[in-house]
């Protein structure tokens, strides 16, 4: 957009890795190397475990820390040569840092990301007034303009947060868990407005987030980090390489390939065969696997249930041994059950 | 930097904020004439306005007016404004409602400079004590401490990354220099010891006009350093992070606020003494106020809420009629410590940043 040196907007590292020095000179590398490639009004997400340095990653990306060797490549241009000033108009920042500086109203917030094109005495002209609010309308936060910062919810705060980095209308923009600390439709509502950036602005977008089946609905590409390797790929095609099994090492929680989320990972004792109205069939057999019973369609376990509907209400017949109990709820079933678990 | 849309709301903001500025600088006048006022003899105000115009001649008047009242007004002014930006400079780098001038150790360098000129010289000081010489080696002492304390701060601020290292370092060295200055104290005879005593309780007074001359100037180049960080600090509003990725260079900015900052306490230390409690108070106060977190609004703000509050502490001061005259740092303290209290109580939020 605003540079035109800058057109293609593609991120590339080459061999990067990154990490800390310390005073004494010491490299202490976090991750790497890394080979990968962000194309114009991509959308990226990283996901990975805490600790491992997506963090310090995208700080890297950004230029906020210097890296420990390798490249960042803007189209083709090695960004410690790029000055500071000019990186401001390339890349924006949205950190999990939050802003609660008293007295500060969000039209005030939004209007710094103008810093990089404001003069000396950071006066604002009459278009940067027009892409301060253009930001505010792009996000949803125009009706909160004269607003103090510190009075505004988690999920409003991120949004201006995301306005201000628009403010500063750079081509790519990089998010530290923009979803964190939010409810769900406040999650939801962060990623259709970065979806909605990335497709209607053709901004370039690279965020970090926990939440996997959120970045799975969203992202074009996710880069997962775990066991030393950074893989990329659609959400698609990592599935099909079982990419995401590798973050559950070692982790009291496995992938469920088919609900594209996570779930403990039980060791299951008791076989129960489910069978009856189809309807209730899935969620009974997911209370089984909750309480540590492994579900089957058909077998001759010990344990039976047939799962029927009487007068528009589901019931469950459970046939242990010679018994058969009758129960009206999943509650009541799994209730009994865990007797035996 | 700071501007709004044009919104209605919008308006009536900028509308109370003129309104303000203009009640502070009646405020501000009235004080002044005030302060020209009150001391042993009082001067009626229609005096005052006669002898500044030219109209009237009194000669006593005229020597008193001139030649003590007006420059302590002046240095008054001078002393609460500068002290009130630096605190604000501070307390927006250091991310820290309770940072004032006085945290990176410029107040405490002077005052090592001055007890190694008093105490350790004070034979010699005694001598001179009410020349010309005398009083400029105290300024040119406590500038030296200054100066040297700033270099040690502008030295660390390029090489610590961590702003709160920065904050501990500071307070580190402003103990160990009063440390230092306690040594000094315990060794120095009683003459000596109360000459610094009355120096380090803070004067408005017995500024001449040449001296008066070289503090101005030394306030207005640090006024005008000022004015190159005032879009600098409004970014700093978002922390570090958020500054360099708006292409903010952090050391520069620090250098830059920490020269500007040493140079303004640094030269008021020197001339008037350690003056407490101004720099902290009085942001806090022009934020309440003007209840806005713009450096652009904040600054000219802080600087005439100092000067009225230090001609306030002057008046204050000679409690007017009595012939008495308190130290000028004890009623800053009086004044400004309920505003500290305020803030840490009422504002736990600014506190909890920190």
């Amino acid at each position: 957009m605003e540079s035109k040196t800058f057109s293609k907007q593609r991120v590339k590292l080459v061999d990067l890795r990154i990490g800390y020095r310390t005073a004494m000179g010491k490299e202490r590398v976090v991750f790497g190397p890394i080979n990968v490639e962000l194309s114009k009004a991509e959308m990226v997400g990283i996901i990975g475990r805490n600790g491992i340095g997506k963090s310090t990653l995208l700080r890297t990306i950004a230029g906020l820390q210097p890296r420990l060797d390798g490249k960042i490549l803007l189209d083709d241009t090695d960004n410690t040569k790029i000055p500071v000033k000019e990186m401001a108009k390339l890349i924006s920042f949205v950190s999990t840092e939050a802003v609660i500086t008293e007295h500060l109203t969000v039209s005030e917030l939004i209007a710094i990301g103008r810093f990089p094109y404001t003069g000396w005495f950071g006066k604002l002209s009459q278009p940067d007034l027009k892409i301060v609010h253009e930001a505010s309308e792009l996000t949803g936060v125009s009706h909160l303009m004269q607003k103090p910062v510190h009075e505004l919810s988690d999920g409003e705060r991120q949004r201006v947060m995301i306005a201000r980095a628009l403010a500063q209308d750079t081509p790519v923009i990089i998010l530290d868990e923009p979803t964190a600390f939010l409810d769900l439709p406040a999650r939801y509502e962060i990623l259709r407005i970065l979806n909605d950036l990335s497709m209607v602005q053709q901004k370039t977008i690279l965020f970090t987030t926990h939440d996997l089946a959120i970045a799975m609905d969203a992202a074009d590409k996710l880069w997962i980090m775990a066991d030393g390797n950074l893989y990329q790929g659609a959400p698609e095609d990592l599935l099909i390489n079982k990419v995401f099994h590798k973050l559950f090492l070692n982790s009291p929680a496995e992938f469920d390939s088919k609900t594209f989320s996570f779930r403990f990972r039980r060791a299951c004792k008791n076989e129960v065969t489910v069978s009856g109205e189809s309807k209730y069939r899935l969620l009974t057999k997911k209370a089984m696997e909750r309480i540590g019973f492994l579900a089957i369609d058909e077998g001759a376990s010990h344990f039976k249930i047939y799962v029927e509907e009487i007068n528009d209400a589901p019931a469950w017949q459970l046939h242990h041994h010679d018994k058969c109990l009758h129960f009206g709820s999943i509650y009541d079933l799994t209730k009994y059950l865990k007797n035996f678990s | 930097m700071i501007t709004n849309a044009g919104t209605s709301l919008d308006s009536a903001v900028r509308m109370r904020t003129a309104l303000l500025f203009l009640l502070l600088a009646v405020i501000f006048i009235i004080l002044f004439l005030t302060d020209l006022m009150t001391g042993a003899v009082k001067i009626p105000a229609s005096e005052i306005i006669g002898l500044l115009s030219g109209a009237s001649q009194d000669k006593v008047w005229k020597t008193i007016l001139f030649d003590f009242r007006l420059p302590k007004a002046i240095t008054a002014v001078l002393a609460g404004s500068a002290l009130s930006v630096s605190g604000l400079q501070m307390q927006t780098v250091f991310r820290n409602p309770l940072a004032g001038p006085d945290v990176l150790g410029v107040s405490a360098g002077a005052s090592l400079g001055v007890a190694l000129v008093i105490l350790g010289f004070g034979d010699f000081f005694i001598i001179h004590n009410l020349s010309y010489l005398g009083n400029w080696t105290l300024i040119l002492s406590a500038w030296a401490g200054a100066g040297l304390v700033l270099l040690l701060i502008t030295f660390i601020s390029l090489r610590v990354r961590d702003i709160m290292t920065i904050l501990i370092l500071g307070i580190l060295f402003g103990s160990a220099t009063s440390a230092f200055v306690s040594i000094l104290q315990y060794f120095s005879q009683q003459s000596v010891l109360k000459a610094f005593v009355i120096w380090s309780m803070g004067s408005l007074g017995n500024l001449t006009y040449d001296q008066l001359r070289v503090l101005a100037t030394g306030i207005v180049v640090g006024f005008l350093l000022t004015l190159l960080t005032i879009k600098i600090l409004n970014a700093l509003l978002l922390g570090e992070n958020y500054s360099r990725s708006l292409g903010v260079n952090i050391k520069q900015a620090r250098f830059l606020v920490f020269l500007s900052t040493s140079i303004l306490s640094g030269s008021i230390t020197a001339f008037c003494g350690p003056i407490a409690f101004v720099g902290i108070a009085v942001p806090h106060v022009a934020r309440l106020l003007f209840r806005t977190a713009n450096h652009f609004i904040l600054i000219p703000a802080s600087l005439l809420l100092g000067s009225v509050l230090m001609l306030m502490a002057d008046v204050i001061s000679q409690i007017p009629g009595s012939g008495l005259l308190l130290p000028v740092n004890s009623v800053t303290a009086i004044l400004g410590i309920p505003v500290v209290i305020w803030v840490i109580i009422y504002n736990r939020r600014l506190v909890s940043i920190s």
